[in-house]
């Protein structure tokens, strides 16, 4: 009679737990497609050390556009620097409480001009480089570019004394002549040519250690 | 008084009890095993579905969505600039309401609200909303704002309308924001600098041009 009990109990448990995992799993269905759309539009940027930098890219699905969520931890004065062919933009500011932002780096080529817009927090600079053949030759190009961009595979973590290199587009070494002659660069030691653009961001102290150590 | 040497197969009950005992506690082993795995299951999904539930907001947040608490109100957000040019914003009109979206460009001062060079009425629901602003290749300017993709206001200026020295204010939504409908909704307004006669740019103190975009109920 005992043994029929418990076995009665444990049926009514799997019953009622099965019909609580069905309604669990129908209620997680409505929420995890709405959490996959917004995941899949910014990815997902999960805070595991509140102290550190955390990167994570997000899809544009567009040739020459790069763009990722960045965390800054608080308190810290963040600078941030683009390079792009001659010219380049920097600013700073200091970021109060723990905050997440968009970077982002977007070419476009207008008529003979090859300009770059970059935002990065509040703060945005658009540029331009005027050379109608060099910007036809990084369209014809465009999948061959050497594209170093941080945290290509989910989100990294970085410690706040790391200059964080967000993208740094290179011209790969079989197309350097062409390069050069496209940019007009005259150079009798056909040294390799600086990187398209190379966006960077960290604390005043990391880019000044970083300027030591390179000049050692 | 019983033998215990005996053959009496009365003796020897545990041989036939044995195996039921057995048999019972396979099954009720095979229950509880499903019985837990049931409840731990449902356990997890119901967290994994609150984990989700709880980051869901920081996504659209960052992914510049309308958040709609408050039905009642304004709800208005700017989509992320791709460029410098680029102002898209998606807004949500209360029921109850109807509403003018109104445009101005010239004679914008730091916080009032101007006569428009055009409005448009508009219902309630949820619209998408765009400034289109382009300098021409002959310096001129042509302006346009567009709803649901439709150009709904156009407006073309000479040259001199902005002779590029600058300009203060933008966008005043970012993040996904709910204003009460009793007060105009100011989405934009960027007001030209102005040069002196030395030739340096500031920012005037009184109307200049610039682009202002606002929402207002309309009287019935």
């Amino acid at each position: 009679m005992f043994q029929r009990i418990i076995t009665a109990i444990l049926l009514l448990a799997i019953i009622v737990g099965a019909f609580q995992l069905i309604q669990a799993k129908t209620s997680q269905s409505e929420v995890k497609q709405e959490f996959d759309r917004l995941v899949a539009k910014v990815g997902r940027l999960e805070i595991t050390d509140p102290k550190k930098f955390h990167v994570i890219p997000i899809e544009t699905n567009e040739p020459f556009h790069y763009a990722w969520r960045v965390y800054m931890p608080e308190g810290l004065s963040i600078h941030r620097k683009t390079k792009f062919f001659s010219g380049g933009s920097s600013s700073s500011s200091t970021s109060g409480q723990p905050n997440e932002s968009i970077f982002r780096a977007r070419f476009r080529f207008v008529d003979d001009e090859v300009k770059v817009y970059v935002k990065s927090g509040s703060g945005s600079s658009t540029m331009g480089y005027t050379n109608k053949k060099f910007s036809q030759f990084l369209q014809d190009h465009a999948d061959e570019m050497i594209v170093g961009s941080l945290a290509d595979d989910g989100t990294r973590v970085f410690d706040t004394d790391q200059v964080l290199t967000l993208l740094k587009l290179e011209i790969p070494e079989h197309l350097q002549d062409e390069a050069r002659l496209a940019w007009n660069k005259r150079d009798k030691r056909k040294r390799t040519l600086p990187p398209l653009i190379l966006t960077q961001m960290g604390t005043q102290e990391a880019f000044a250690a970083a300027k030591e150590k390179k000049n050692e | 008084m019983s033998d215990p040497f005996s053959n009496n197969e009365e003796a020897v009950p545990a041989k036939s009890s044995s195996p039921k005992l057995l048999q019972f506690s396979v099954l009720t082993i095979m229950l509880l095993t499903a019985a837990v795995g049931v409840w731990v299951a449902q356990i997890q999904t119901a967290e994994q579905t609150e984990l989700m539930r709880l980051e869901i907001p920081n996504l659209q947040k960052a992914a510049r969505e309308l958040i709609i608490v408050d039905p009642n109100q304004y709800t208005a957000v700017q989509h992320h600039m791709t460029w410098n040019d680029d102002f898209r914003w998606r807004i949500y009109l209360p029921e109850g309401h109807r509403y003018q979206l109104a445009f101005a460009t010239e004679k914008i001062d730091s916080n009032n609200l101007v006569e428009p060079f055009d409005t448009q009425v508009v219902e309630p629901g949820e619209y998408e909303l765009e400034l289109q602003y382009k300098r021409e290749k002959d310096d001129s300017f042509r302006i346009a704002v567009l709803l649901d993709e439709k150009v709904i206001f156009e407006q073309l200026h000479p040259a001199g309308w902005n002779d590029n020295s600058g300009s203060s204010g933008a966008s005043n939504i970012s993040d996904s924001v709910q204003r009460d409908v009793d007060a105009p909704l100011e989405i934009m307004r960027t007001r030209f600098h102005t040069r002196d006669e030395k030739g340096n740019s500031s920012s005037a103190q009184g109307p200049v041009n610039g682009i202002l975009i606002w929402l207002d109920t309309v009287d019935e």
